[in-house]
């Protein structure tokens, strides 16, 4: 589906590269989780996906991005934007229409669709995303959460293969973050493929099936989160477990590896009754 | 002290529902053009008193009394100027009323339109009169960052001010100067918030075809029939009244 190919990427201006020798496949139905510090070349990995490198950004790129086969280079931002939608960290920066349901609109319309479908399309991505309330909201009137939901689904109602998230919830409250959390588990549950940049481990490593820790422009590790997180070396790369892994590990159920808060009590009761027998 | 707050407030783009603010923007744009061209068919005394009673039930219809009250109010001096020097230069007291008159129904004509239009409709109302998509978007994206920019400023004052920053002393070019410290952060801030602006409007395939499709469609009710034929009306009155009663000359000085 997507396809990164040895690619180094060093910004305009830059001395050091933003990314070195990356190579990564992302397949249909995945939920990919990107983890690593800031400045470790997240945005940027994220940024070949949809063209905005080389397309967007000026630089020096070497290897090759293929998106379901066709070089990003050879096709525009505009037509990578069917394939790939592109959500990113700060929700007031991407609205760029005064109504709910016209932002949503304003891709499509750019799409040239028609206004029957159009409308169609608005309906199904506000009652997906459970914001059908904020239809005709003005977007300067929303919170920070609903706005974060709204650029979501102004990206997911052009309907891409592939959603990818950078650092959607850094602006916002705990309670909108594992809003966006849980949105995210169930768009992949119904097929969309999701890659997400992001610090709160807590929220997505447990929706993931992949993970990669990124530092210093390189992808450092890559496997499934329950694995990455249990084996205790990513702390090297900047990247804390979720406090369940630390509490997994203190009370020893560390063979479950749960991530979620309720696998860590399934875990521990199971634990318990093992003990007891 | 500034306060950029009370801008938003100006460009709300929650209009209220009324009768008026329901109807075709393009009605009420050509509402308010007749409304304008009215006093200006003839500088009659006549003509202003009728565009002025003509414009009545507009502000029953978009319930703008208040609005109209405040402009009114706003503009007082300059009426009060523009009533003396015309009757220090023309000696005509009703020369001079039917100036006032003309400038006061065009004040109305503008409050009744910016009351029951919404920004986004101006926005629409631009594209359908054939203004590039590149100005009539710019003018949208301007309006949907005001509330935006305004909350940097609070931001960028309340912490300069709680650093011990003191923005208002000295005389004017004190204070004047006192302001770059606010204005190159957010000069900064407005720069990184337009190149994420340009990277989301990429994604979102801006300008990707020539035509794009239209999702907002406004129609043509009964109310606009009526209100249209109501200002075809008005001007055709307006028309015969200002051609049959020439009283005096446009500007009646002597050499």
């Amino acid at each position: 589906m997507l396809k990164i190919e040895n690619v180094t990427f060093r910004y305009e201006g830059s001395k050091r590269p933003a990314l070195s020798e990356v190579s990564l496949e992302i397949d249909r139905g995945e939920f990919l989780l990107i983890a690593g510090l800031s400045g470790s070349g997240k945005s940027t990995l994220l940024r070949l996906l949809n063209g905005l490198i080389p397309h967007f950004y000026r630089g020096e790129m070497k290897g090759r991005v293929l998106v379901d086969g066709v070089d990003t280079r050879e096709a525009s931002v505009a037509q990578l934007s069917k394939k790939v939608g592109l959500v990113f960290q700060n929700p007031d920066n991407q609205i760029v229409t005064l109504r709910v349901d016209r932002e949503i609109a304003f891709g499509l319309e750019n799409l040239g669709l028609p206004r029957e479908e159009i409308i169609e399309r608005i309906n199904e991505v506000l009652k997906k995303l459970g914001i059908e309330h904020l239809r005709k909201r003005g977007t300067a009137e929303l919170s920070g959460g609903e706005k974060q939901l709204v650029a979501i689904a102004s990206v997911l109602a052009m309907k891409p293969d592939v959603i990818v998230l950078d650092e959607p919830t850094s602006e916002l409250d705990p309670f909108s973050s594992a809003r966006i959390a849980k949105v995210l588990g169930n768009l992949n549950r119904e097929g969309v493929t999701v890659v997400v940049a992001e610090h709160r481990l807590d929220l997505f490593a447990p929706k993931a099936n992949r993970m990669i820790v990124m530092s210093n422009g390189r992808i450092v590790r890559e496997g499934h989160p329950r694995e990455l997180l249990y084996r205790g070396d990513i702390s090297l790369h900047g990247v804390r477990p979720p406090s369940v892994v630390k509490l997994a590990r203190k009370y020893g159920v560390v063979g479950a590896q749960p991530l979620a808060v309720g696998e860590l009590i399934v875990a521990l009761r199971r634990g318990v009754r093992i003990d007891r027998s | 002290m500034l306060d950029p707050m009370g801008m938003v407030e100006i460009f709300r783009t929650q209009v209220g529902e009324t009768p008026y603010s329901r109807l075709n923007p393009s009605t009420k744009f050509i509402l308010f053009a007749s409304f304008i061209a009215l006093p200006l068919i003839s500088a009659s005394l006549p003509i202003q008193i009728f565009s002025l009673i003509a414009q009545v039930p507009l502000i029953i219809l978009s319930r703008s009394e208040r609005r109209v009250k405040r402009s009114l109010k706003a503009s007082l001096l300059f009426i009060v100027v523009l009533v003396v020097l015309n009757y220090l230069t023309t000696h005509s007291l009703e020369f001079s009323l039917a100036m006032v008159l003309r400038l006061v129904s065009m004040i109305i004509a503008s409050a009744i339109f910016m009351t029951g239009t919404s920004p986004a409709e101006i926005g629409d109302l631009l594209t359908k009169l054939k203004v590039p998509l590149q100005i009539t978007f710019s003018f949208v994206i301007a309006l949907r960052f005001i509330p935006v920019l305004a909350d940097d400023v609070v931001m960028i004052i309340t912490s300069q001010v709680s650093r011990g920053y003191e923005l208002e002393r000295g005389g004017f070019l004190e204070k004047v100067k006192r302001l770059i410290p606010i204005l190159i952060p957010m000069i900064i801030i407005a720069i990184r918030r337009g190149h994420q602006l340009a990277e989301a409007l990429e994604t979102k395939a801006f300008g990707a075809i020539e035509r794009r499709s239209s999702y907002v469609v406004y129609e043509y009710g009964r109310g606009d029939w009526i209100l249209l034929i109501y200002a075809i009306i008005v001007i055709t009155i307006g028309l015969v009244v200002g051609t049959l009663t020439p009283q005096f000359q446009l500007l009646p000085f002597r050499c």
